[in-house]
C-alpha cells in the first residue's frame, strides 16, 4: 500500500512540475490602440540629439564603406544583394482578389526595391484577424519577418521586455538616419521619437503617421428634422429638445412601427459612442499634466467632469431617449446597425464617416432602400463646453508601430526599405494605383477609387510597361486588385485613410468621392466638424509605467461595465453606482497608474504644467 | 428483444400511453434543438432587407422593395400608396405632371373648405406649386379620389396661383400586411458562395482530409490500444501511466509550435493530420473493448501459430467493427469541426485551409472603433445572409452523414463500460 501511495505521489509531483514548466503564455489583447507613451517634449537635457546626426563627407564615406553601400542616382544602393522579409496582412478577401504574395503590387515593390537599392524583398503573410497571436508565435519561434508591425503598443512592450524579441531602433534611426531622408521627412521627429525612452533612449518601435485627425462625429436624421421642421441642433438644449421631439412624434415618423423609435442609439463602448457629449463637460483649460496623469484610459474616463456627462446619459436613458437594449449586445453585433439601416434611429455619435461607409451595404445605403431616398444622416456639432467651444480631445496621429525582430540580420537594409516605402512617389503610386483600373481622375482634379472587378474595368486588360529582372511582364486586372484598401498593408509608415494621389491636397480633396452613399458636401462637413475646436492629446514618453502592465484589458472592461451600469440605473442610484464603480476602478489599478504617472511627470518635467 | 439474465425474453406488451407521451416529448425536444438550424437556413435564404428589419424567424422572407416607400395611412392603420397622373392647366399652359404619391389636405380659405391634393414629390416646380409642406396625416380617406376629379391647388407662398388639377388616372394599391413582405426564397447567397472556387475546393479538401484523417487515426488508435491488452507486455504499467498523463497535461501553444517548426510541419498539410491524430480518450475506449473480447480466441489463434500482428488483423479488428465505426465517427466529426490547429499552425498556406477555418476568417472581423478608424476594410458589408449561407455550407455535409452513423454514436458511448 505504501508503495502504491508513493507512486501516486510521484505522479502528482511530476504533473505539478510539468504544469509549472509549461509556462504562461500571455494573451495579447488586440484591437485597442492605447496610445502608449510617447512624444518628444522640449526637455532641457536631451539624451540623444533630436535630429539625425550631421556628418561630414569623410564620415559618410566611412559609414557607407562599412555598410556596403554606394550612392547611385542619389539613392543608397547596396553593392551586393541583401534579402529582407516584410510582414503583410492576409485579409482573407473574397473572389476576385488575389493573395498578397501573388499580387501585382508585391511584384512591383520587389522589382523597384531591387532596382533602386539592390534589396530583395520577401513578403510573409500573417492573417489579419489573428495577427497578435501569430506574431507572438513567430517571434517565439524566431521565424518572424524582418519588419513587423502592429496596432497595439502594449504588444510591442511585451515583445521587447518579456520576450526579448525585438531590437532597439535608436542606432539606426539616429546615427544612420541620413540613409532614410524620406522616412524622416514623412514622420518627423515627433513620430520617430514618439516611443523613445527618456533615460536610455531606446526606441522599440517607430510610429507610422495617420494622415488625418478625423475621429468621431455626431449624426442626426436630416429627413426627420425636415418632417418636424427642426433646425440641426447647435447646443445641448437643442439636441435634447430634438430627442424629445423624435420621441413624441414617433407615430408620425415611423407609422405603425412607432414602438421601435430610437431617438439616440449607443453601443456598449459608451466612452467612444458618447465622446462628444462627455468632452463638453471637461474643463476648457485642462493642463497637459492633468491630461497625461489621468490619461491612461483612451476614453478619458478619469477626466474631471466625466461623471456629469454620464449623468446626462442616465437622464436620457431613463426618459427613454436612448436605445433601451444597448447593454445586451456586444460590440460587433449587427443589431444596432440593423436598427439604423431599418430607419428607426434618430441620432448617434460614431466614427466620423460611419453611416457613409460600405456604400449600398452601409447604414445610409441600406436606410435609403428601406425607408426612402430622402433618409439621410448629417453631421452636426451640438455639444459646447463651458467656453462655448465644441472641444474634442484627439489623440496624436500615430498609426501602426513598426519594429525589427531580433532575427533581423539586415537592419540597415530594412531601414532603407522603410525609406523606400515612405517616398512620395511610391506612396502616390501604391495609394492610388493605375489610372483607369484602380482609380479615375475627375475634372476637378480629384480622384476616385475604382473597383477592378467591375465590368467596365475588367474589359481593359492592363499591360505593365516596366521591365523586371526577367524582362517585360504582362499583368491582368486580376493581379492589380488591391488586397487591402488603397494598399495600406504595404505602406507601413503611412495611413492615407483613403486614396492618395500625387500629394496631400489632392488626397484631402478626394475624400468626398469615396462615399457614393452621400453627397460630397456632407463629407466635407463631416471632415470639418470632426476636428472642430480639437485639442491634441500629447503624451510624453516617460519610459515604462509599471502599473500599466497587464492592465490592457481589465481596466477598459471595468470601465465599460461601470458606464453601462451607471447609464441604465435609476436616477436616485446614479451617484452611488458611478462612485462605487469608479472606486473599484481606482482600486483595481487605476489609482496606482495615476500615482505613477504623476511621479514620472515630476521626475522628468518637475513643475511644468503645460507644454508650449 | 433485449435479453435478461439467464436468457429469458422480456415479454413486451402494447405501447402504453406513457410511451407515447415520452415519444412526443422527445420529438418536441428534437424540434427545439433543430430550431437554430432552421433559423440559420431561413436567414441564408432571405433578402438582406428582411434581415435588416430582423423579421426572419423560421421562414425565409423577401421584400417587395417598391412598396417600401412613403405611405399614406388610413384610419384603420392600413397603408395605401396612391399614384395619380395629373394634368395641370395653369395660366393657359398645359403641363403633364406625374406624381408618385400625393397627400390630401383640407385647406380652409375664406370660409370654404377645399380638399387639396398635394404632390409629395418635391421635384415639382416651386413656381407652380409653391413650397410643398410635407406631412403625413392619419385618417384621411383617399377612396374619394376618382378619375376626372378636379380641384384647386392653393399656394403656400405669398403669391396666389390659380390652376386646376385634373386627375386622369388613379391607381390605388392596397398593401395587405404590415410589412409588405412576401414569403420567398432568395438564393443569391448560395450562388455567390458556389461561384467562388475557394469554398468548393475547401469543402472538397476538408472532406478528403476528414476521411483520410479518420482512417489514419483509427489505425493509430488500434495499434496503440492492442499491445496494451497483453498482460505480459514489458513496462505495461509505465506505458499506461505515461499515456494517460498526456491526456491531462500538455505543453501549451508555443512549445508545440516550436516542436512542429523543428519538424518542418508548419504550413504543411500533414500538420492537420499527424500531431493530433491520436486521442487518448478514444484509445482507452478501444482498449476497453479489446478487453471485452474473450481471451480464448487469442489463445486459439496462438495455438494455430499466429503472431500478435496476425491475431490483431484476423481476430480483433473484425470483431471490433462497432468500436471502429464509432471512433471513425468521433474522429471524423472532430476533424470536420476543428479549426484551431489550422489557425495555429497553418496560417500561411491558404490552399489547404479546412472549411471551418476559412469560414472563421470570413466571419471574424471584430475591430474596436479605434482600429476601424485607421483600417477602413470593415467587411461588415458582407451581409448576414451570406454569413448564414456559409454556416449552412459547413454544417450540411455532417448533418447528411450523421443519421446513418448515429446508432454507432449511441452504442459507442457505453462501449467500454461493461467488461465481461
Amino acid at each position: 500500500m505504501k508503495l502504491k501511495k508513493s507512486k501516486i505521489l510521484c505522479l502528482l509531483l511530476a504533473g505539478v512540475m510539468a504544469l509549472a514548466l509549461t509556462g504562461c503564455i500571455s494573451e495579447d489583447e488586440s484591437g485597442t490602440t492605447t496610445t502608449g507613451t510617447g512624444g518628444a517634449p522640449e526637455t532641457t537635457e536631451p539624451v540623444v540629439s533630436s535630429e539625425p546626426v550631421e556628418i561630414d563627407d569623410d564620415e559618410l564615406a566611412a559609414i557607407l564603406e562599412e555598410e556596403g553601400l554606394e550612392i547611385v542616382d542619389g539613392k543608397y544602393r547596396f553593392k551586393d544583394t541583401r534579402t529582407i522579409s516584410v510582414e503583410i496582412f492576409d485579409r482573407g478577401l473574397d473572389a476576385g482578389r488575389v493573395e498578397p504574395l501573388d499580387s501585382y503590387w508585391t511584384k512591383w515593390i520587389q522589382a523597384q526595391v531591387l532596382a533602386d537599392h539592390n534589396i530583395q524583398v520577401e513578403f510573409q503573410t500573417v492573417p489579419r484577424w489573428t495577427e497578435a497571436q501569430e506574431i507572438n508565435n513567430l517571434l517565439a519561434a524566431r521565424s518572424a519577418p524582418d519588419i513587423i508591425y502592429t496596432y497595439n503598443y502594449t504588444a510591442i512592450l511585451t515583445y521587447a521586455e518579456d520576450m526579448n524579441g525585438i531590437i532597439d531602433l535608436a542606432p539606426f534611426v539616429d546615427e544612420l538616419g541620413f540613409l532614410a531622408p524620406n522616412l524622416w521627412g514623412l514622420l518627423g521627429e515627433d513620430l520617430i521619437y514618439f516611443n523613445k525612452h527618456p533615460s536610455n533612449g531606446t526606441i522599440w518601435a517607430i510610429e507610422g503617421i495617420r494622415f488625418t485627425d478625423n475621429r468621431i462625429n455626431t449624426f442626426v436624421r436630416e429627413d426627420w428634422l425636415a418632417k418636424l421642421s427642426l433646425e440641426p441642433p447647435t447646443t445641448l438644449e437643442e439636441f435634447e429638445a430634438m430627442l424629445y421631439e423624435f420621441q413624441a412624434n414617433a407615430e408620425l415618423l415611423l407609422g405603425d412601427q412607432a414602438d421601435k423609435m430610437i431617438p439616440f442609439t449607443i453601443g456598449v463602448d459608451i466612452g467612444w459612442r458618447a465622446d462628444h457629449l462627455f468632452a463638453s463637460y471637461f474643463p476648457n483649460d485642462m493642463t497637459d499634466k492633468e491630461m497625461f496623469v489621468r490619461g491612461f484610459d483612451d476614453r478619458y474616463f478619469l477626466y474631471p467632469g466625466f461623471k456629469e456627462g454620464v449623468r446626462k446619459l442616465n437622464e436620457w436613458y431613463n426618459a427613454g431617449l436612448i436605445w433601451q437594449d444597448f447593454p445586451l449586445y456586444e460590440m460587433q453585433d449587427p443589431t444596432e446597425d440593423n436598427n439604423s439601416k431599418a430607419g428607426f434611429v434618430g441620432s448617434m455619435i460614431h466614427n466620423w464617416n460611419y453611416p457613409y461607409r460600405d456604400n449600398e451595404q452601409g447604414l445610409q445605403g441600406m436606410m435609403q432602400v428601406s425607408v426612402g431616398p430622402e433618409a439621410a444622416f448629417i453631421p452636426v456639432a451640438a455639444f459646447k463646453n463651458e467656453a462655448d467651444l465644441y472641444k474634442k480631445i484627439i489623440p496624436f496621429h500615430v498609426d501602426r508601430k513598426i519594429a525589427f525582430p531580433m532575427t533581423n540580420d539586415e537592419p540597415v537594409a530594412s531601414l532603407i526599405y522603410l525609406d523606400f516605402i515612405s517616398r512620395q512617389d511610391v506612396r502616390s503610386y501604391l495609394g492610388s494605383g493605375e489610372e483607369g483600373i484602380t482609380f479615375e481622375l475627375l475634372e476637378n482634379g480629384t480622384v476616385r477609387t475604382l473597383d477592378p472587378t467591375q465590368e467596365a474595368v475588367r474589359d481593359n486588360v492592363f499591360e505593365a510597361a516596366f521591365t523586371d529582372n526577367t524582362g517585360k511582364t504582362q499583368w491582368t486586372y486580376a493581379e492589380m486588385i488591391m488586397n487591402s484598401p488603397n494598399n495600406i498593408d504595404y505602406l507601413l509608415t503611412f495611413n492615407s485613410e483613403g486614396i492618395y494621389y500625387r500629394d496631400d491636397e489632392t488626397a484631402r480633396a478626394s475624400v468626398a468621392n469615396s462615399f457614393p452613399a452621400t453627397t460630397p458636401e456632407v463629407i466635407h462637413r463631416a471632415v470639418e466638424l470632426t476636428s472642430l475646436d480639437m485639442r491634441i492629446k500629447r503624451d510624453p514618453n516617460v519610459g515604462t509605467i509599471e502599473a500599466e502592465s497587464g492592465m490592457g484589458t481589465t481596466l477598459p472592461e471595468k470601465r465599460n461595465a461601470v458606464l453601462a451600469n451607471s447609464v441604465t440605473t435609476s436616477p436616485e442610484n446614479f451617484d452611488s453606482v458611478f462612485d462605487s464603480g469608479m472606486q473599484d476602478y481606482l482600486n483595481s489599478g487605476g489609482q496606482a497608474i495615476i500615482d505613477e504617472r504623476t511621479a514620472k511627470w515630476e521626475e522628468f518635467f518637475g513643475d511644468l504644467e503645460n507644454f508650449d | 428483444m433485449p435479453e435478461g439474465n439467464g436468457g429469458e425474453m422480456i415479454k413486451t406488451t402494447g405501447a402504453k400511453v406513457g410511451d407515447w407521451i415520452i415519444a412526443a416529448i422527445c420529438f418536441f425536444l428534437i424540434l427545439i434543438c433543430l430550431l437554430p438550424v432552421l433559423n440559420i437556413l431561413s436567414r441564408s435564404l432571405s433578402d438582406p432587407l428582411a434581415l435588416v428589419r430582423n423579421e426572419v424567424l423560421l421562414l425565409p422572407q423577401t421584400y417587395d422593395r417598391d412598396t417600401a416607400f412613403n405611405y399614406i395611412y388610413n384610419e384603420d392603420g392600413s397603408k395605401m400608396l396612391v399614384t395619380a397622373v395629373i394634368e395641370n392647366t395653369f395660366d393657359n399652359r398645359t403641363q403633364s405632371v406625374v406624381s408618385e404619391t400625393f397627400i390630401v389636405k383640407e385647406v380652409t380659405e375664406g370660409g370654404v373648405t377645399e380638399t387639396v391634393y398635394v404632390p409629395l414629390n418635391e421635384e415639382f416646380d416651386p413656381l407652380l406649386f409653391g413650397k410643398v409642406e410635407v406631412s403625413l396625416d392619419t385618417g384621411i380617406e383617399v377612396d374619394s379620389v376618382e378619375v376626372g376629379d378636379t380641384t384647386f391647388i392653393n399656394d403656400f407662398d405669398e403669391e396666389t396661383l390659380t390652376g386646376t388639377i385634373i386627375v386622369e388616372d388613379v391607381e390605388v394599391r392596397q398593401v395587405s400586411s404590415d410589412n409588405a413582405s412576401k414569403l420567398g426564397v432568395d438564393f443569391t447567397a448560395y450562388t455567390e458562395i458556389l461561384k467562388d472556387s475557394r469554398y468548393t475546393w475547401s469543402l472538397a479538401w476538408t472532406a478528403m482530409l476528414t476521411v483520410g484523417c479518420a482512417i489514419f487515426s483509427v489505425l493509430m488508435t488500434a495499434i496503440c490500444a492492442y499491445p496494451l491488452t497483453y498482460d505480459n507486455l514489458k513496462g505495461r504499467k509505465f506505458f499506461n501511466t505515461m499515456i494517460i498523463l498526456t491526456m491531462y497535461f500538455s505543453a501549451g501553444t508555443i512549445p508545440t509550435y516550436l516542436l512542429l517548426k523543428n519538424l518542418n510541419l508548419i504550413n504543411h498539410p500533414l500538420v492537420l493530420v499527424l500531431p493530433f491524430c491520436l486521442s487518448v480518450f478514444n484509445m482507452i475506449i478501444m482498449r476497453s473493448y479489446f478487453y471485452g473480447i474473450p481471451l480464448s480466441l487469442r489463445e486459439s489463434a496462438e495455438l494455430d501459430g499466429a503472431g500478435p500482428v496476425r491475431t490483431m488483423i484476423s481476430i480483433y479488428l473484425p470483431l471490433s467493427m462497432p468500436v471502429i465505426a464509432t471512433l471513425l465517427l468521433f474522429y471524423a466529426v472532430g476533424r470536420w469541426n476543428g479549426y484551431s490547429d489550422a489557425m495555429m499552425f497553418m496560417n500561411q498556406n491558404r490552399f489547404f485551409y479546412p472549411i471551418q477555418y476559412l469560414l472563421f476568417n470570413m466571419m471574424n472581423n471584430s475591430m474596436s472603433p479605434d482600429v476601424m478608424l485607421s483600417d477602413p476594410d470593415t467587411m461588415l458589408g458582407r451581409g448576414e445572409s451570406m454569413r448564414m449561407a456559409m454556416v449552412m455550407f459547413a454544417m450540411v455535409p455532417i448533418i447528411c452523414v450523421y443519421p446513418f452513423l448515429q446508432r454507432y454514436f449511441i452504442a459507442g458511448v457505453t462501449l467500454g463500460a461493461v467488461k465481461e
